[in-house]
């Protein structure tokens, strides 16, 4: 996020797109309803009627996958009132002119022509925007998990700069991460083409430095993203695969294909706190240690990064992770001689500009948001207060594209999946708490009261659905959240692996799937 | 070592306790700990703290597997009245718990904003508008018509996350079979939760119940009053049965079954 939760609550505007905000960052969605009654208005445009809805001074429900669409419609119509914060754009920004010659073409009339949402919705969006200084933008899959999820991004921060709320308090343009260290995991260097602190691997600078710390040259081409492995795996280039605290046999999309190129690897390693599904068909399991059984650091959403103190020894024959890693190396042939976590920490540090005035001493209780780069820095709430990491902001003109797979005649439904409040991904830590379990025990398909109604489904009877890649069994949940033609089921649960069905086409920049668009058929099943 | 030290150190010495449960800071947090004989040097960590948590409900938890146990508690009002009502519940022996009393409100810690004794934040014109202010009293929230209540209060359930943290936290949540949880009587899975059967059954729970420790509001992270509905659940109790949970020692009138009954509904 380029600001920080708490900022929230002084928002004049929120506004919401692709994010099930109550059921998936509760307590975020808790600033946000504390915002709203303090006097801040709230927006929420997503395919579901969500529970966040509820509260909002518009709700928009826009066609899967038609995000550009709508961004586009709103920017247009805030330009073609001068709604926009000129200063701002000649002061801190470029490419505006490429931009407002691309939003020309989204008129309301053709944007409700691809979005659903009306002409006159999509103006009151614009005015409440744009209107409502400063505003502050959240999103999480509902946005990236597209064929255009960068396209998406990018429209998001468009929309942002165009009104001046990048580098202000309460403003900004907010991906909500959805783990609790995944903003770490990513600042850590666990893509393919960074070092920690997205230090580019292909910089020579970065790649020697690197080199000479660790004493190994080190690769200057990018790796391989999952998506690519996946692929890799497909065609003999990857023979073993290591998989640490994911079960990709439920979580990736196209399962059926997964299973199938799993069964090619020669070496398969899975290391988590359970057995999951993935693990069932390692050559080697090792098992991770516990939240409350480590030490080490977490960096949030916000780019806190916080300790956390272990409460107990691991249990059974459990090792921490990083402790696991380095025997792991070590047996491997390069010697990593960590005595704890602080001993990396304080060594990626020094490695890394954005981390390296933060200390586990400094850290304390309520930890420090990155950029922190000096001893002395107090850390960074909010990022491009005066200048972008690039200098200025740049605009990018981004045209609409349809989603990969669209409904036809054979697979009239859009499949739409994600979370649901008392699970967690593929359910291998929620599944086994009584508590959680009981709130939902199985899977289902939300599917609208005229749907149901006209194929006779009744409320939680089993239906078989249907897309070009394979078919589940699931009990129907009737529901108006979702409208006429639109699906959604959660992909927590292994006895409803909904993964099977979707689409894997993925985002050409950041190669990620299609989880919220595919096409599917829904059949009774005969009793 | 002060007062309260010497104290836990004596009783555990001489047996007059078993354990005692308090506060430790750990981590530059402070959470709630067992201190024992076999580690009596730790009673020297005991601090008052300025959290509080239901240190009785842990107490009742050991005395559930462990009855013969003595235990000794560190004791605000709130954990006090707490304790009388796990006591007329049959949760815990009066004849097996010790308390080492406390001031409520550490003085002048008066700024520690766990405490529901303090007002909270005022707020904001929307709640004021369509919701109910958590600080008004029972009398305030009661002008409002029937129909306007019910209003105001759905919009605040309607908040809700379901995290269940109100029960998790409550003192006097002791039921084995939680009637939040069972599906018959409220609709699972979703959010929503069913409004306002949710709230009004663990509201239903709390008459005769409720020691107005607030510890429920202030785990609520949708900010919801929780304390004013179990505040005006038990004014009806006081008016219709002159029964006062916490303060009163003698049974419940909703236990007039048996002194083993507990509110939990029959499964359907």
């Amino acid at each position: 996020m380029t600001n920080s939760m708490k900022e929230f609550e002084d928002s004049g505007c929120i506004f919401v797109i692709g994010s099930n905000t109550t059921e998936t960052h509760p307590i975020i969605a808790g600033r946000i309803m504390t915002a709203k009654e303090k006097g801040a208005k709230l927006i929420v445009a997503d395919p579901r009627n969500i529970h966040l809805a509820e509260f909002a001074d518009i709700v928009v429900h826009h066609r899967l996958g038609s995000d550009v669409a709508l961004l586009n419609g709103m920017m247009h119509v805030i330009v073609k009132n001068g709604w926009h914060d000129d200063k701002h754009i000649e002061e801190r920004t470029e490419g505006f002119s490429d931009l407002e010659e691309v939003l020309e073409d989204y008129t309301p009339k053709k944007v409700e022509a691809i979005t659903g949402v009306g002409c006159v919705d999509i103006e009151r969006m614009a005015e409440m925007y744009a209107g409502n200084h400063p505003a502050a933008l959240l999103y999480a899959m509902g946005i990236t998990q597209h064929t255009t999820g960068v396209d998406n991004v990018k429209s998001c921060c468009n929309l942002a700069m165009l009104c001046g709320n990048v580098g202000v308090r309460s403003g900004g343009v907010n991906p909500l991460r959805g783990q609790s260290n995944v903003q770490g995991a990513c600042d850590m260097g666990g893509l393919p083409n960074v070092f920690p602190g997205y230090q580019p691997v292909a910089d020579q600078t970065a790649n020697e430095k690197f080199s000479n710390a660790w004493g190994k040259a080190l690769p200057e081409r990018a790796g391989l993203t999952l998506t690519d492995m996946v692929k890799g795996m497909g065609d003999g280039r990857i023979k073993a695969l290591c998989v640490f605290g994911e079960n990709p046999k439920l979580s990736d999309p196209d399962s059926g294909h997964l299973d199938h190129v799993l069964k090619k690897l020669d070496f398969l390693l899975v290391q988590d706190l359970y057995m999951t599904e993935t693990a069932a068909d390692a050559d080697v399991f090792f098992a991770g240690a516990s939240v409350a059984e480590e030490d080490g650091t977490y960096t949030n959403t916000e780019r806190r990064c916080m300790r956390g103190n272990k409460a107990i020894d691991p249990l059974g024959k459990a090792l921490p992770d990083w402790d696991i890693i380095c025997r792991l190396s070590s047996a491997m042939g390069y010697a990593m001689d960590y005595s704890c976590p602080e001993e990396i920490f304080d060594e990626m540090t020094s490695l890394t500009p954005s981390y390296g005035g933060m200390t586990y001493e400094r850290l304390g209780i309520n930890g420090l948001q990155w950029p922190c780069p000096g001893k002395d820095h107090p850390g960074t709430p909010y990022l491009h207060k005066d200048n972008f990491s690039r200098g200025k902001g740049k605009f990018h003109a981004v045209k609409y594209l349809d989603p990969d797979e669209m409904p036809d005649e054979d697979y009239p439904f859009f499949l739409t999946t994600g979370r649901m409040f008392s699970h967690y991904h593929t359910g291998t830590m929620t599944r086994v708490s009584p508590h959680l379990h009981s709130e939902q025990k199985s899977g289902y398909i939300e599917v609208s009261p005229k749907d149901a109604g006209d194929m006779m489904l009744n409320d939680g009877e089993n239906v078989r659905v249907l897309s070009r890649r394979g078919q589940i069994e699931v009990p129907v949940k009737i529901t108006s959240r979702v409208g006429e033609g639109l699906l959604f089921s959660p992909f927590h649960f292994r006895e409803n692996p909904i993964n099977r069905l979707t689409n894997p086409a993925f985002d050409p920049i950041a190669k990620i799937p299609e989880f919220k668009v595919c096409a599917v058929k829904l059949e009774k099943i005969a009793e | 070592m002060n007062m309260m030290h010497e104290i836990v150190k004596e009783w555990l010495e001489q047996e007059k306790i078993d354990l005692f449960i308090g506060y430790k800071v750990v981590d530059g947090h402070p959470l709630p700990c067992f201190f024992t004989r076999e580690n009596i040097d730790d009673v020297d960590n005991l601090v008052e703290s300025k959290a509080r948590y239901p240190l009785e409900k842990i107490a009742a938890k050991v005395y559930s597997t462990h009855p013969e146990m003595k235990i000794g508690i560190l004791a605000r009002d709130c954990n006090q009245r707490a304790l009388n009502v796990l006591y007329v519940w049959n949760q815990l022996d009066p004849e097996k718990i010790e308390t080492v009393g406390i001031n409520c409100c550490p003085s002048p810690a008066r700024e520690h904003a766990d405490c529901s004794y303090l007002e909270r934040e005022p707020s904001g014109p929307l709640k004021t508008l369509i919701g109910i202010e958590n600080n008004l009293k029972p009398e305030q929230a009661e002008v409002y018509s029937q129909e306007e209540r019910f209003k105001r209060w759905s919009y605040e359930f309607e908040k809700c996350i379901k995290c269940y943290g109100c029960r998790n936290i409550c003192p006097v949540c002791f039921c084995k079979e939680c009637s939040l949880e069972h599906s018959d009587l409220i609709k699972k899975g979703e959010l929503p939760v069913e409004i306002p059967i949710f709230h009004l059954v663990r509201a239903v729970h709390m008459a005769g119940r409720c020691i107005d420790c607030g510890l429920c509001e202030d785990a609520c992270p949708a900010n919801i009053p929780l304390r004013l509905l179990y505040r005006e659940v038990n004014q009806i109790t006081a008016r219709l049965f002159d029964y006062r949970a916490g303060t009163d020692s003698g049974q419940s009138p909703f236990s007039i079954l048996g002194e083993n009954v507990t509110l939990e509904p029959m499964s359907l």
